[in-house]
C-alpha cells in the first residue's frame, strides 16, 4: 500500500515526500534535541535541588540562629543583693534560716547562666545523642513553655533553655511508627524544658536543673548540620578589644565556686551577673557535604578532625581558630557558612 | 532534471519511526517524573507542610491565632482532603474568617484520620466537628492552632504531632502502606518536617 | 516543550509559597524592629525628661513625666505614650487629654486601643487583655473604672480602652503622627510618598511601675508601733511585739503593704494565722514569731525564720511555689487579672530633688569591724564610686573627733548645707532662708541624732563593738554620747542635763520634841548645847541641814537604757547662808567649796559602775528623776566629826575603785532662830556653777550658771515617828546615816539613804518628808513673763547663763515650791503632795491641771503657750509623761519581768521605767525597725539659736503655727519636709531591698494615669496606707485617762485606721488642679506631709483642699493631747513607702508594618483598604540604673555642680520583654 500526497492543485511540480533517510534524520535530531533538553533540564533541576538544598540548610540555620539570639537575650538571672555568712555561703544556701549568721552582703541570684565547653557541661548525654562538639549555653529565660493548660499563657514562667550542637540520630523525634533509617547529622540542639520543671530554685548549686532535662532528652533540634556553637562572653568591644575581660577560655559560670579575693573580699566578676555581651558563632555545612560525609552512627572523621583543637580555652585564639577551621573544611571540600553575631544580654548590668 | 517519483514511506518505516519515538518517551517520560518531583504523593505532603509553614507564618507576623482545619473529603470515604487556614478577621478579633482558599490534595492522596496515622488529628485541640465553609457549605472538619508566638496548641509529645498523607485505597489502613508523607509540627516552636519512605 | 513549561511553572509555584512565607517573616521581623523604635522612643523621652542637672525636679507617672523648675513651677511635661505632641511646656492638664480620646474608635487610622482584648479560647468573647484586665474591678482595692471612652473596635466593645494614637513610619525611618485632618479610616501622613512610603505603625503607652505593689517586697502588714498610752491598746502593742524577722510589723517597712488589696480572697482562719497565705507567697516573709502579733514578746519568744524562697523574676511566677509546685491560692486567672497592680521589678531612685545622692539617716562607725552585717550593706547603699553618703561615727566620748576627724563628716555636713541653701527645684526657695540662724544648727542636730542612732547594736554578741556599750560588767557609760559640736553649733548627745535645781531644807531638831534635843543622841547638834527655845520672844532655835537636788533630764527619751559615766562638781556652793526670821546674821550653810569636792573631803559626785541600774533596771531618758541621781549616796563627816561619814562613802559599788557613792552636796547642820509662830527662814544663794563632765576624759560636757535668788521660805518641821507603831522607828532626822535619835531601830540611816519610816522597805533613794520638808528649787526658763525653757534647748547648750533659771513660781510661799521628779515610773510619788504646774501642753481648758494622773508632770512649773498651741511636745513612750523629748529611735523593750508564763503580771514592756534590753536571741536590733525613715528627726529643734523654743521640724500638714507664717492656708514655700527629702534610709532587711540611689517597692503617690484618666488604680496606695493608724488623743481624755501611772489601762481608742478614700481625695484635688497650685502631681515623696492623713473616725467634709483643712484642723482642736511624735508617726513610716519617682518602666506596644495598596494615595493609609502585613505587640519592663562602680562618676557631695551630673551616668537595661501573643 502506498501513500501518495496530493496536492490540491498541482501534482507533479513537488518533491512527492521525505525519504525514509530524512525522516530518520529528522527523528534522529529531534531525539538528540529532546535528549540535549532534557539532559539541561534534568542537570539544571539537579543543580537547582542542590542549591535549594543548600538554601533550606541556611535557612534553617539562620532561622534557629535567630530564635537563639533572640532567646539568649532574653536571658534573665534577676540578681539582687543578699546576705552571706562568714564562709561565704549565701542565706539561700544555708541548710537552715535560724541558724544563719550573716556577715557580708553580695550578689545573688536564684537563676544560672552557664556556658563552656560542651563536652564537660554536658555529662549524661540525651538519647541518640553520641558526641557533642564546641561550646554549649545553658540559661533561664521567661518562655512561658509550658505543658500543661493551666499555666501556659503566662508569659513570664521561666524555664530552662540552652544550646549546643551534637551528632546523633532523629529517632526520638521520629513519629512513631516510621522506619525509615535513622538521619545521623550534627545538629544545634535546644534544651526547652516546661516551667513547671524547672528545678533552678530547688537546689541552688550545681547545674542539674540543666543537665537533668538535658539527659531526660528536653531538647529539640533546631538545625540540621551545625557543627560548632561557639558562645564567647565579653563586654563589648570599646570597653575589651581583646575580649578578655570576662572571660579569656569561653567558660563562664554565675554560680562560680572561686573564692572571695581583695580587701574586703569581693566577689569573683563572673559570680551572680549576666555577661552583658556573648559573640555567638555558628558553622554549618551543607546537606550535600553532609550526606557525602554521612557514615551511619559514627560522626563523620572529617568533621571530627576539623574541629579538633580549636575553640578550646583560649578566646585570643579565636580569630585563627575559626580561619583554622575554614580552611580545613575547605581542604574537605565541605560546603559551609558561618553565622556571627554579638547578642546583648539586655537584663545584664555588669559591674566589674 | 528528471522528475523523481518518491515513493512513500512503508509501513516498516513508519512502524521503525514510531519504534523510535515510543523508546523515546518510555526513556524520557520517568525522567520526566523523576524531574519534577511531582508525584502526587509528594506534592500532597508538600502541601500540608507549606500549609503548616503559611499558617505558623500568619501567626507569628500578624501576631494572631491561626486555625489549620482538615476539611473531610467528599464521599463516604475516610480521610480528610484538604487543608483551609483560619484566623480571626482583622477587624473583629472575635469572628474567625478563612484567610486561604482550601488546599486539596491531589487525586488519589488523602490525609489518614485514624490515630496510628494521624494522631495529630485524631487529638486535635478541634476535634472532629461540622461547620460551614464559604463556598462549600457545612462540611466536617478537625484542626488545631498556631499560637501567634510561633508554637501550637498541640500536646507536648513531638512525635506525636503529625498527619500521614496516604494513598486513597490505603486511606482505612492501619499498616503502613509503602507510599505515604508524614508531616510532623514541632509543638513548641511550629517547625515543620516531613517524611517520605 | 509543555513539559519542561510544566516543571518550570512547578518550580515557580513553590519558589511563590516560599516567597509568601518569607514575606512573612519579614513583615514580623519588620513590625518587631517597630516595637524596638517604641521602646527607643520612650527612653529618650525619660532620658530627656530626668537629665535636667540640679536645677529641674521631675516625678514620674503612668503615662507622663513632668519636670518643675527652681521657682517651683511645672517646667515641662514629656509623655510616655504615642501622641502628636510628645512634649508640653508647662504642665499637661489631664483633662485634655483625656477629652480627645473620646470618639477614638470612630478612628481606627488614627487611635489604636493598646489594651485591646483577644480571644483566646475562642469561644467568641475577649478573654486576654495586654495590659489591664477590667474584671479587676471590684475584685482590686482601689480600682475603678469612670466613663470610659468605650466603642467598638475590632468587634469588641472593651470596657477598658487604652486609646493612644498611631505613628506612622516611613521607610526613611521618620516617624510621623496623622495631621489633624485624619479621621475615620483615613490618616493623612505629611512627609509619606512613592519614594519614601509608609512601612509600618507604632502605638505605645508606658506604665510606672512603681504604681504597682512589689511581689519581692511586699506582704501583708501588722500594725506595731511603741505604746505611748494606757489603752489596752496600746498594752497590747507592748506586750505584742514583733520579733526578730517578723517584717510585716516594722512601721514603714515594705512588708507593711498589703498584697490583699490585689488578692483579697486569701485571708482566713483566726488572728494568728490570718495572713498566712500571704507570707506563703511573699518570698523572704514567714509566719511565726508573735504570730501576727498574738503572742507575748518574751525572750522565749523564737524569731521568725527568714523564708528561703526565691525572688520572684516575674509576677507570672506566682503560680509556682519555690519547690515548683502548684502555690494552692493562686491560680492563673488571679494573677492575670493582677498583672496591672503587680510587679516584680519596681525601683524608685534615692536621689533628691536636685538629682543628687541622699544622705543615709543611720549611723555607720569608722571602724569596720564595728559594722553589723546590716551596716554594711547600708554603707554600700550610701557610696557611690567609693564616695560615701552616709555619717560616720568613731568616738562617742568627744564632742568634736566625729566631725573633725572625719573628713567625710565635713564633706557630707557642706554638701547638706549647700542643697539646703539652693533653691529647692520643683518647690523654690531655700530652706536656709527659712532656718535662719539656725541652718547650721539643724543640720548639726541630724547629724548628732544619726550619730546617737542605735547606740546599742544586739547583733554584735561582742558587745565592745556595739557604739555606746559601757565598760565593765555593769556597763558604765551604756548609752552615753557626748553631743557634736559644729563650728558655733552643738548637737544634744545622749547626756543629762539639769532643767531644775533645788534645795532641800530638813529639820534635825527642834526644841519642842526633847528627844531631838539631847546632844548626846542627836549628833547634828553642837555637843553640849542643845537649842533653845524662848517662849516670852516668840522664837525658837532649830537645826536645819540643806542638801542640793539635781533633777536629771535627757531629752533622748525613748528605751534605749541609759548608763551615764559622768561627774558633777558644783563651784559656789561654799558661800551659801540662810537666816531665821529672827536673826540678823546670815549663817554660812557650810556647803562644800569645789576645792573640796574631792575624794578625802567631801567627795565628788559621780556616777559610776552601779550594778543596780545596769541589770535590767536602767533609764529610758526624758525626767529620769532625782532618784536616780541619789541613788545610794553617802554622805562625809560633818558637824565637826560628830557625825561620821556614812559608811559606804568611800565604796564603789563594784570594787572598780571609782568612787560613786558620795553626795558631796550637803550642808552642815546650822542653828537658825525663828519666830516660833510664823518661822520663816531667809536662804541666799550665791551664783552657782555646775559642771557636768564626762568621767573618764574630764572634759565638760555643759557649765551650768544659775543662781538662788534671796528667798525667804517657810522653815522645815521635825518628822515625827508614827504614834503607836512597834518598834518604834527612826524618822532619819539627819541626811547622814547616824544622825537619828538614840532609842529607835534602823538609827543608821540617814535621809539619802535610808529605810521607810512606813514599809520598813530598805530604800536605796532618799525620803522625803512630805509633810515637813522644804524643797525650794529654780527652773529653766525663759521670756517676759516666764515660760518654762523647752528642755532641748538647755541640752544643747553648753554654756548655760544665769539667767535661764528662775525660781519656781510658787517659791516662798509653798513648802513644796518644786517640780521635781523623784522617778520616771513614779514622778512627784516620794517628793510632793501638791501640784508644781501650772502650765499646760494641751488647751483643755481653764482651771484644769495637766492630765497625767498621780503626778503633775511633766514638769512644766511655768506655763507653755506656744507647746500647747502648735504641740510640738512629744508623748512619753509607755506611761511615762510627755515632755520635750527628741522623739528616740526604739530600741525594743521586753517584761521586765522574764517569765512567759506568767506573761506581763509584772508591767506590759515599756511600762515599766525600768526597761528590759532584749537579747541577742531575738534581737530587735534591726535597722528597719529603729529608723523607719528620715521623718524621725520631726522632734528635732529648729529654734535654737533663735531662742524659739517648742518649735521643731514640722513634718505634717498644720494650718497654724507660732513659728511658721501660714501662706494660703498651706506651706508651700520651703516647708520643713524638704529636709526628708535629702535624707534616705535604705531597706536592708530580710535583703538588700535597697540598692545604691534605689529601692524597691515603693509606691509612686502620682497614681494618676495618663491619659487615660478615666481608670483610677490606687490600690499602691490603699496597700501602703491600709496598715496604717492616724494617732490622735482627745483633749477630753486628759483626766487619768489616757496616761495612768497606775498602769490602768482603759478601752479607748487613740489610733485609728485611714479613711482612705477621704485621704486619697486630696490626691485628686492635685491630680485635678482643684487645690489650686497648678502642679497636677507630686514632686516629691516628702510632699505626703502637706497632706492630711485622715483617720477614719474623723468626719470631714472632702469636697475640698479647704473643706479638709478646716475639717482637720478642727479634728485636732479637741485632740490636743496628741503630741508631736504621734502625729507625726504615721507620715514617718508612710514616707518610707512612697516615691514620685520611677527607675522602671513599662513599655506597652504594638506595632505594624504596613503596605500601601498599589496605585493608592502615598501620603494616606486607609484602614480599609490598605494592607497590615505584619503585627506584633508586647511590652518591655525598662529600668534605668546607675552602675555605682563607675569610675568616672564625680563625688557630688564636695562638688555639687560637678559637670557630670549623675543624670549622665543612668543606663538602661531591660528587666523583661513580653511578647501579646496569647
Amino acid at each position: 500500500m502506498r501513500f501518495k500526497w496530493q496536492p490540491a492543485d498541482r501534482q507533479a511540480t513537488h518533491p512527492a515526500a521525505f525519504t525514509l533517510l530524512e525522516v530518520l534524520a529528522a527523528v534522529t535530531l529531534l531525539a538528540m534535541i529532546l535528549v540535549m533538553t532534557g539532559s539541561i533540564i534534568s542537570s539544571s533541576s539537579r543543580a537547582w535541588r542542590q542549591a535549594n538544598a543548600k538554601i533550606e540548610t541556611f535557612q534553617d540555620a539562620r532561622a534557629a540562629f535567630d530564635v537563639m539570639t533572640a532567646r539568649l537575650s532574653r536571658a534573665t538571672l534577676n540578681t539582687y543583693w543578699d546576705y552571706y555568712d562568714s564562709s561565704r555561703k549565701p542565706f539561700r544556701l544555708s541548710s537552715s534560716p535560724s541558724t544563719f549568721v550573716p556577715d557580708q552582703y553580695g550578689r545573688y541570684s536564684d537563676l544560672h547562666f552557664l556556658c563552656g565547653p560542651a563536652s564537660s557541661l554536658i555529662t549524661g548525654m540525651p538519647p541518640g545523642i553520641s558526641a557533642v562538639a564546641t561550646q554549649a549555653i545553658f540559661f533561664i529565660a521567661p518562655t512561658g513553655l509550658s505543658s500543661n493548660a493551666d499555666y501556659s499563657a503566662l508569659p513570664g514562667l521561666l524555664s530552662a533553655c540552652g544550646y549546643f550542637v551534637a551528632f546523633g540520630d532523629d529517632d526520638s523525634s521520629k513519629p512513631g511508627f516510621l522506619s525509615t533509617p535513622s538521619r545521623y547529622r550534627w545538629r544545634l540542639m535546644e534544651l526547652s524544658a516546661p516551667a513547671e520543671k524547672l528545678s533552678v530554685f530547688t537546689s541552688s548549686s550545681g547545674d542539674s536543673w540543666a543537665t537533668t532535662p538535658l539527659s531526660q532528652g528536653q531538647v529539640r533540634a533546631v538545625a540540621e548540620n551545625v557543627i560548632a556553637l561557639i558562645v564567647w562572653p565579653r563586654l563589648s568591644t570599646q570597653d575589651d578589644a581583646a575580649g578578655t575581660q570576662i572571660s579569656d577560655d569561653y567558660t563562664y559560670d554565675s554560680r562560680t565556686a572561686d573564692a572571695w579575693s581583695g580587701t574586703p573580699p569581693r566577689q569573683p566578676a563572673q559570680a551572680h551577673q549576666l555577661p552583658p555581651n556573648l559573640q555567638l558563632t555558628l558553622v554549618v555545612i551543607d546537606e550535600t557535604s553532609a550526606k557525602r560525609l554521612e557514615k551511619g552512627s559514627a560522626a563523620p572523621a572529617d568533621i571530627t578532625a576539623a574541629l579538633a583543637g580549636l575553640f578550646t580555652d583560649d578566646v585570643t585564639r579565636y580569630g585563627d581558630d575559626l580561619k583554622k577551621l575554614q580552611d580545613r573544611l575547605a581542604d574537605k571540600n565541605i560546603g559551609f557558612r558561618v553565622f556571627s553575631t554579638t547578642v546583648s544580654l539586655r537584663e545584664s548590668k555588669w559591674s566589674p | 532534471m528528471v522528475a523523481m517519483r518518491m515513493r512513500a514511506f512503508s509501513l516498516v518505516e513508519l512502524l521503525v519511526v514510531v519504534a523510535i519515538i515510543g523508546l523515546l518517551a518510555v526513556l524520557a517520560i520517568p525522567a520526566m517524573n523523576n524531574i519534577t518531583g511531582g508525584t502526587s504523593m509528594t506534592r500532597a505532603g508538600q502541601i500540608v507542610a507549606d500549609q503548616f509553614a503559611y499558617a505558623r507564618q500568619e501567626a507569628v507576623g500578624k501576631n494572631r491565632e491561626v486555625q489549620v482545619r482538615f476539611v473531610w473529603r467528599d464521599g463516604g470515604q475516610p480521610g480528610y482532603a484538604g487543608v483551609q487556614l483560619w484566623a480571626p478577621a482583622p477587624n473583629d478579633v472575635t469572628s474567625y474568617r478563612p484567610i486561604s482558599r482550601i488546599s486539596w490534595l491531589p487525586d488519589g492522596t488523602v490525609m489518614a484520620s485514624n490515630s496510628k496515622m494521624s494522631p495529630l488529628i485524631a487529638g486535635a485541640s478541634i476535634r472532629e466537628t461540622n461547620g460551614v465553609f464559604p463556598g462549600r457549605g457545612n462540611t466536617k472538619y478537625c484542626g488545631f492552632r498556631f499560637r501567634p508566638g510561633g508554637g501550637t496548641d498541640l500536646g507536648f509529645d513531638t512525635t506525636s504531632n503529625f498527619v500521614t498523607v496516604v494513598r486513597d485505597r490505603d486511606a482505612s489502613k492501619t499498616d503502613v502502606p509503602d507510599n505515604y508523607a508524614v508531616i510532623q509540627v514541632d509543638q513548641v516552636n511550629g517547625r515543620v518536617r516531613t517524611y517520605r519512605p | 516543550m509543555i513539559l519542561v513549561l510544566a516543571l518550570v511553572m512547578g518550580i515557580l509555584s513553590r519558589v511563590t509559597t516560599e516567597r509568601s512565607a518569607a514575606g512573612g517573616y519579614a513583615s514580623s521581623v519588620g513590625a518587631k524592629l517597630l516595637a524596638d523604635t517604641a521602646v527607643q522612643l520612650v527612653q529618650a523621652q525619660i532620658d530627656a525628661a530626668t537629665s535636667g542637672g540640679t536645677t529641674v525636679a521631675w516625678s514620674s507617672q503612668p503615662g507622663l513625666i513632668r519636670t518643675f523648675d527652681e521657682a517651683g513651677r511645672p517646667a515641662k511635661s514629656f509623655k510616655l505614650y504615642s501622641d502628636g505632641t510628645m512634649q508640653v511646656t508647662g504642665a499637661l492638664n489631664p483633662a485634655m487629654e483625656v477629652d480627645a480620646l473620646k470618639n477614638w474608635y470612630a478612628s481606627p487610622g488614627v487611635f489604636t486601643d493598646i489594651n485591646s482584648p483577644v480571644d483566646a479560647n475562642f469561644d467568641g468573647t475577649p478573654d486576654m487583655w495586654p495590659i489591664l484586665d477590667p474584671s479587676a474591678e471590684g475584685k482590686v482595692e482601689g480600682f475603678e473604672i469612670n466613663s470610659a471612652p468605650k466603642g467598638s473596635y475590632l468587634g469588641v466593645n472593651n470596657p477598658a480602652p487604652m486609646p493612644v494614637r498611631w505613628l506612622y513610619v516611613l521607610e526613611d525611618g521618620q516617624v510621623v503622627a496623622p495631621d489633624a485632618s485624619s479621621s475615620g479610616n483615613l490618616a493623612t501622613i505629611s512627609g509619606a510618598s512613592k519614594d519614601n512610603p509608609i512601612v509600618g505603625r507604632i502605638a505605645f503607652w508606658t506604665d510606672d511601675e512603681t504604681c504597682k505593689l512589689n511581689v519581692n517586697t511586699a506582704s501583708e502588714g501588722a500594725y506595731w508601733d511603741v505604746p505611748k498610752f494606757n489603752t489596752v491598746g496600746d498594752q497590747n502593742l507592748g506586750i505584742y511585739q514583733p520579733v526578730k524577722n517578723e517584717f510585716q510589723g516594722y512601721p514603714g517597712h515594705p512588708a507593711g503593704v498589703n498584697l490583699s488589696t490585689v488578692f483579697s480572697g486569701l485571708a482566713s482562719g483566726g488572728a494568728a494565722t490570718q495572713y498566712d497565705e500571704y507570707y506563703k507567697i511573699a518570698p523572704r516573709i514567714d509566719p511565726g514569731g508573735s504570730l501576727n502579733l498574738t503572742r507575748p514578746a518574751t525572750d522565749a519568744l523564737e524569731p521568725v525564720k527568714l523564708d528561703q524562697d526565691r525572688l520572684y523574676a516575674d509576677i507570672d511566677e506566682l503560680i509556682f511555689d519555690n519547690s515548683r509546685n502548684p502555690g494552692s491560692s493562686l491560680k492563673k486567672e488571679d494573677i492575670e487579672r493582677g498583672k496591672f497592680f503587680l510587679t516584680a521589678v519596681s525601683r524608685a531612685p534615692e536621689v533628691n530633688l536636685f538629682n543628687l545622692p541622699r544622705v543615709v539617716c543611720w549611723p555607720i562607725h569608722t571602724d569596720v569591724s564595728r559594722r553589723s552585717p546590716f551596716d554594711k550593706l547600708i554603707a554600700f547603699c550610701g557610696t557611690l564610686n567609693g564616695d560615701p553618703y552616709y555619717f560616720q561615727r568613731k568616738d562617742k566620748d568627744s564632742s568634736t573627733n566625729d566631725y573633725q576627724q572625719v573628713p567625710r563628716n565635713k564633706t557630707l555636713y557642706s554638701y547638706l548645707k549647700e542643697l539646703t541653701s539652693r533653691p529647692v527645684p520643683g518647690f523654690g526657695g531655700n530652706l536656709k532662708s527659712k532656718f535662719g540662724a539656725d541652718h547650721g544648727q539643724v543640720l548639726t542636730e541630724i547629724f548628732d541624732y544619726i550619730r546617737n542612732t542605735n547606740l546599742n547594736d544586739l547583733n554584735f554578741t561582742d558587745k565592745t563593738k556595739q557604739f555606746a556599750p559601757g565598760t565593765g560588767e555593769a556597763g558604765v557609760g551604756m548609752a552615753e554620747v557626748v553631743p557634736i559640736e559644729i563650728d558655733d553649733t552643738r548637737g544634744f548627745g545622749r547626756y543629762v542635763t539639769f532643767p531644775e535645781v533645788a534645795v532641800w531644807l530638813i529639820c534635825t531638831a527642834d526644841p519642842d520634841f526633847a528627844d531631838s534635843n539631847d546632844p548626846v543622841t542627836n549628833r547634828t547638834l553642837v555637843t553640849g548645847k542643845p537649842l533653845e527655845k524662848n517662849t516670852a520672844d516668840g522664837t525658837k532655835e532649830l537645826r536645819i541641814e540643806a542638801a542640793l537636788i539635781l533633777d536629771p533630764f535627757t531629752p533622748m527619751h525613748g528605751s534605749v537604757p541609759m548608763h551615764p559615766d559622768i561627774e558633777v562638781t558644783i563651784d559656789g556652793l561654799e558661800n551659801w547662808t540662810i537666816r531665821g526670821n529672827e536673826e540678823t546674821q546670815a549663817l554660812n550653810l557650810g556647803f562644800p567649796s569645789l576645792g573640796r569636792q574631792v575624794d578625802a573631803d567631801a567627795g565628788v559626785y559621780r556616777f559610776g559602775p552601779n550594778s543596780e541600774w545596769a541589770g535590767g533596771k536602767v533609764n529610758a531618758g526624758g525626767n529620769i528623776g532625782a532618784n536616780w541621781a541619789f541613788f545610794q549616796r553617802q554622805v562625809r563627816a560633818r558637824n565637826g566629826g560628830r557625825l561620821p561619814k556614812d559608811a559606804n562613802f568611800s565604796d564603789s559599788v563594784d570594787g572598780s575603785g571609782v568612787k560613786n557613792q558620795q553626795y558631796p552636796f550637803v550642808s552642815e547642820p546650822v542653828t537658825v532662830k525663828v519666830a516660833a509662830s510664823n518661822p520663816k527662814v531667809t536662804l541666799a544663794g550665791s551664783t552657782l556653777t555646775i559642771n557636768v563632765k564626762q568621767r573618764t576624759t574630764g572634759d565638760t560636757i555643759q557649765t551650768i550658771k544659775l543662781n538662788f535668788p534671796s528667798t525667804t521660805m517657810p522653815v522645815p518641821a521635825l518628822p515625827r515617828p508614827t504614834a503607836g507603831a512597834s518598834p518604834l522607828r527612826a524618822p532619819a532626822w539627819s541626811f547622814q546615816g547616824s544622825g537619828a535619835g538614840a532609842g529607835y531601830v534602823y538609827k543608821d540611816k540617814g535621809r539619802l539613804n535610808t529605810l521607810d519610816e512606813k514599809s520598813n522597805d530598805a530604800k536605796l533613794q532618799p525620803v522625803i518628808d512630805r509633810a515637813n520638808d522644804v524643797i525650794h528649787s529654780v527652773v529653766a526658763s525663759e521670756g517676759t513673763p516666764r515660760q518654762t525653757l523647752d528642755p532641748r534647748l538647755l541640752a544643747m547648750m553648753k554654756d548655760v547663763p544665769s539667767t535661764v533659771y528662775e525660781s519656781h513660781p510658787k517659791s516662798g510661799t509653798a513648802r513644796m515650791a518644786h517640780t521635781v521628779i523623784a522617778d520616771a515610773g513614779s514622778g512627784f510619788g516620794g517628793y510632793t503632795t501638791s501640784s508644781g504646774n501650772s502650765g499646760t501642753f494641751a488647751d483643755f481648758g481653764a482651771g484644769k491641771t495637766y492630765p497625767f494622773n498621780y503626778q503633775p508632770a511633766p514638769k512644766l512649773p511655768f506655763p507653755v503657750d506656744a507647746a500647747r498651741v502648735s504641740g510640738d511636745w512629744d508623748n512619753g513612750i509607755g506611761n511615762l509623761a510627755d515632755g520635750g523629748f527628741l522623739n528616740e529611735p526604739d530600741q525594743g523593750n521586753l517584761a521586765a519581768l522574764n517569765s512567759p508564763s506568767s506573761g506581763f503580771g509584772y508591767a506590759p514592756p515599756y511600762y515599766s521605767g525600768h526597761n528590759k534590753v532584749s537579747t541577742f536571741s531575738m534581737t530587735f536590733t534591726s535597722p528597719a525597725r529603729i529608723m523607719p525613715s528620715p521623718g524621725m528627726f520631726g522632734s528635732l529643734p529648729t529654734g535654737f539659736k533663735r531662742g524659739l523654743g517648742w518649735q521643731t521640724l514640722l513634718f505634717r500638714r498644720q494650718p497654724t503655727h507660732p513659728g511658721y507664717a501660714a501662706s494660703n492656708g498651706s506651706f508651700i514655700n520651703n516647708p520643713d519636709y524638704l529636709l526628708m527629702d535629702l535624707f534616705w534610709m535604705p531597706v536592708v532587711e530580710p535583703y538588700a531591698i535597697s540598692e545604691p540611689l534605689s529601692t524597691a517597692g515603693k509606691i509612686n503617690m502620682n497614681t494618676q494615669i495618663i491619659p487615660f484618666t478615666y481608670i483610677r488604680r490606687d490600690t499602691g496606695i490603699y496597700a501602703a496606707l491600709e496598715n496604717e493608724r492616724v494617732i490622735s488623743v482627745p483633749t477630753a481624755d486628759y483626766n487619768s485617762v489616757y496616761k495612768d501611772a497606775k498602769r490602768n489601762f482603759t478601752d479607748k481608742v487613740y489610733r485609728h485606721p485611714v479613711n482612705l478614700a477621704g485621704t486619697l481625695k486630696q490626691f485628686q484635688q492635685r491630680f485635678d488642679n482643684s487645690d489650686g497650685t497648678g502642679l497636677f502631681a507630686f514632686r516629691a515623696a516628702a510632699e505626703i506631709c502637706d497632706l492630711h492623713i485622715i483617720p477614719d473616725d474623723a468626719t470631714i467634709d472632702t469636697s475640698s483642699r479647704t473643706t479638709i483643712d478646716a475639717g482637720m484642723a478642727g479634728y485636732w482642736a479637741s485632740r490636743g493631747l496628741t503630741g508631736d511624735n504621734s502625729r507625726e508617726r504615721v507620715y514617718t513610716t508612710v514616707y518610707q513607702r512612697l516615691t514620685t519617682k520611677s527607675n522602671t518602666y513599662t513599655v506597652h506596644f504594638r506595632a505594624q508594618s504596613l503596605r500601601k495598596r498599589a496605585g493608592s494615595a502615598a501620603n494616606t493609609w486607609d484602614e480599609g483598604k490598605d494592607v497590615i502585613t505584619g503585627d506584633y505587640r508586647g511590652s518591655t519592663v525598662l529600668e534605668r540604673f546607675v552602675d555605682s562602680n563607675n569610675t568616672a562618676i564625680p563625688d557630688f557631695a564636695s562638688n555639687v555642680s560637678a559637670n557630670l551630673s549623675l543624670d549622665s551616668f543612668y543606663r538602661w537595661r531591660m528587666r523583661s520583654h513580653r511578647t501579646f501573643a496569647p
